[in-house]
């Protein structure tokens, strides 16, 4: 799974802890979920892409 | 390194140095050789360290959610099967009389305090891992 939360996040100005606080995890989190290392619930994977203004599938990218 | 300086980790920090000092009198003032006092020392310095470790982390990294709840979860389960897979081979052994040290019976409580013991530290263990890599 590849995400481009990091680029939508510098789009916002957002820092990895700003991120963490508005969709209410752990900043570490954040850190797995960018590396990809993390696969998310679809709420939490909800909650990001409300956060970051886009859909899911702009947000995460599952590939086969 | 930042150091957090809230109310509440200001008042565990406290109460750990409270309680260090309180073993230190004991030891000092009123019995010597108290093991009282050496344990409200050990007890505190335990606290010291675990509350500088927690206020070097934002406050937002200790809250819990769903990846915290999975790694506790994962590891929970990881160190059952580990002591199931402990518990079997010493079993086996005793079955198999491959050891004889471990052939006389234990008694259950020495069994159980070891369990206990072993089962923390797989659990400690397993949780510090998952949590490093990922889930």
């Amino acid at each position: 799974m590849r995400t481009r939360m990091k680029e939508l996040r510098a789009k916002y100005d957002l820092t990895q802890e700003e991120l963490a606080n508005k969709v209410g995890v752990r900043r570490e989190t954040i850190v797995f979920l960018e590396r990809g290392k993390y696969n998310p619930s679809l709420k939490l994977a909800y909650d990001v892409a409300k956060v970051l203004e886009s859909k899911i599938e702009e947000v995460f990218i599952f590939e086969d | 390194m930042k150091f957090r300086t809230d109310k509440d980790i200001t008042k565990f920090i406290g109460i750990s140095l409270c309680t260090i000092l309180a073993g230190i009198i004991i030891i000092l003032f009123i019995e010597p050789v108290s093991v009282f006092g050496f344990i409200l020392i050990l007890g505190g310095l335990i606290g010291l360290v675990i509350g500088l470790s927690v206020a070097t982390k934002p406050k937002c990294d200790l809250i819990e959610d769903e990846r915290s709840v999975k790694v506790r979860e994962k590891a929970g389960y990881s160190a059952f099967i580990a002591m199931l897979l402990i518990a079997t081979i010493i079993v086996l052994l005793r079955m198999l009389k491959l050891s004889p040290s471990l052939t006389p019976s234990i008694e259950l409580t020495d069994g159980v305090r070891n369990i206990w013991i072993i089962g923390v530290w797989i659990f400690i263990t397993f949780r510090w891992y998952y949590n490093k890599t990922g889930e």
